[in-house]
């Protein structure tokens, strides 16, 4: 018997969505001595993990990464007494099929833990997929318009149409008013309407205009903004998923570091409104990091400075948050970019794609806002969280 | 100014983006002593130029943010500085066969490239 014991668990177990899904593993040593697991090689949820659906067939997983330095280590020394995590998330496909699947850990090798003979293996969790709802996954949004690749001057109204709007605004308003009685009453139409779309948009920005020193800027640039976007009625949110895996060495400090820095920057401060009869007041956007060892949306080296989008200094805090906004297909605003002219980067006023360490604005969030719209038909507007719809 | 550039990348065939690393230098070739910004080499979307098989660029994401001050360094002759790009290509690109230069650009001028080095992703 392993000297080490696995034991499984999960926090949710029914109603579950493949792809979001997370459980934890506990390493602890039961024995005298002092035994090694390699855990950076045993956080390949497919290397380790053990699924069958109903029918106890085995479900594949997304293959590994290819090993790196630290999955050919001789692992972490686990005192006698002592045990270790690993949270294993995302690691379900999100094609999979409702219904009830098991779980469980399962190393056959020393460095995972066990041994082909005599494997480390814990119990079965047993979770239950929910149904898909809504939009079909993995298919193209019909109409998706990527995000201008310029910003778009607001124009000034003309007086007559200021002073007759707050009477449409009245008028039409009551209108939602009838018509969201006669459809949530009388037509019984919940608001529990789920849907999800993997985003996946090329991005190309050019900077000119560069002043002396800083010439090197001026060039074409490309990435691609991937996400996971999830339109949540009941929870009247809007979520922007993007997963991240690391490679390079960071402590869990740093990583938590970056993710509470990330989530300030942009989480609580806008939302999409549209007339609905459900979230009549708008989907807060809310984004959400996750750090996984497979089915990435980007890879991001751990380095000493954040140098681009892929690079990230390990105890940066800042520039980061502007890195994640390239993530979700912002592009930058200084010098001239793609022919609009921003003037010098990290002025004291510019928002977090001039001055990272200034807060986003609306415009940054525009091709969720697109998403948004192409995955329900419909038009979205982004405004601030504080505002009404 | 006498600068010269050069670029090594290790190693020259991997099965996955991030492995490939480069370092670019810059050395002071000259007879006396020359103050540089080493801004210009504090990011693989600044420093590396990239061509796949047909030579066309392969793009890099935006660079940070430049700093307010530029970081000047001074390089005695026959001295060098060296950047160290981990992972500088994208997790998006395709196999194949590509090549790298490195690239300083000092100012408004010709940049100091090195000579191009090739490179294979493969999968």
């Amino acid at each position: 018997m392993p000297q080490l014991e696995a034991q499984i668990r999960g926090e949710k177990r029914e109603d579950v969505v493949a792809g979001e899904f997370g459980i934890t593993v506990a390493f602890t040593n039961g024995g005298s001595e002092p035994v090694r697991l390699n855990v950076h090689q045993a956080s390949h949820p497919a290397l380790v993990l053990d699924v069958r659906d109903r029918n106890d067939r085995e479900v594949p997983l997304p293959p590994p990464s290819a090993p790196d330095a630290e999955d050919l280590a001789e692992g972490n020394l686990i005192e006698p007494g002592k045990s270790i995590t690993i949270d294993y998330v995302g690691f379900l496909d999100r094609s999979l099929a409702p219904g009830e699947y098991r779980i469980r850990y399962f190393g056959e090798f020393p460095a995972l833990g066990g041994s082909k003979d005599d494997p480390l293996r814990s119990d079965w969790l047993t979770v239950t997929l929910r149904p898909e709802r809504g939009f079909e996954r993995g298919i193209e949004i019909p109409n998706f318009k990527p995000a201008p690749d310029d910003v778009v001057p607001v124009l000034e109204r003309p007086l007559w149409l200021r002073l007759l709007l707050p009477i449409w605004i009245f008028v039409r308003d009551i209108y939602w008013w009838i018509y969201c009685v006669i459809v949530t009453r009388f037509f019984r139409r919940g608001c529990d309407d789920v849907r999800s779309q993997e985003i996946d948009q090329p991005r190309t920005e050019t900077i000119s205009n560069a002043p002396p020193g800083s010439e090197a800027w001026n060039g074409t640039y490309g990435w691609r903004a991937r996400f996971l976007l999830t339109l949540d009625e009941p929870s009247c949110t809007g979520r922007v998923l993007i997963r991240v895996r690391l490679v390079g060495t960071i402590t869990a400090a740093q990583r938590s570091a970056w993710e509470t820095a990330i989530e300030a920057a942009w989480n609580a401060r806008f939302k999409l409104c549209r007339k609905n009869c459900c979230c009549s007041d708008g989907l807060r956007i809310v984004t959400d990091i996750q750090f996984v060892t497979s089915g990435e949306h980007q890879v991001v080296n751990v380095g000493t400075s954040t140098t681009n989008m892929g690079n990230w200094g390990a105890a940066d805090t800042v520039d980061v948050s502007h890195e994640l906004g390239h993530m979700l297909g912002a592009l930058d605003e200084y010098f001239t970019v793609n022919g609009v002219a921003f003037g010098a980067g990290r002025q004291a006023t510019g928002a977090i794609m001039n001055n990272p360490a200034n807060p986003p604005v609306a415009r940054h969030y525009e091709t969720v806002r697109q998403a948004a719209g192409a995955l329900r038909a419909a038009t979205y507007s982004t405004i601030p969280q504080s505002s009404s719809c | 100014m006498a600068l010269v550039a050069s670029l090594i990348i290790d190693p020259t065939e991997a099965a996955a983006a991030e492995r490939f690393v480069a370092a670019c230098t810059v050395t002071n070739a000259g007879d006396g002593d020359v103050s540089i910004n080493v801004a210009p080499l504090s990011s693989p979307s600044l420093a590396l130029e990239i061509q796949d098989a047909t030579g066309a660029p392969v793009r890099l994401p935006p660079p940070p943010v430049p700093p307010s001050e530029p970081p000047i360094k001074r390089l005695e002759p026959g001295e060098g500085t060296t950047a160290t790009f981990a992972g500088f290509l994208p997790s998006w690109t395709e196999p194949g066969a590509y090549r790298a230069r490195c690239r300083y650009v000092a100012g408004p001028g010709e940049p100091v490239v090195s000579p191009w080095v090739g490179f294979t992703l493969t999968r």
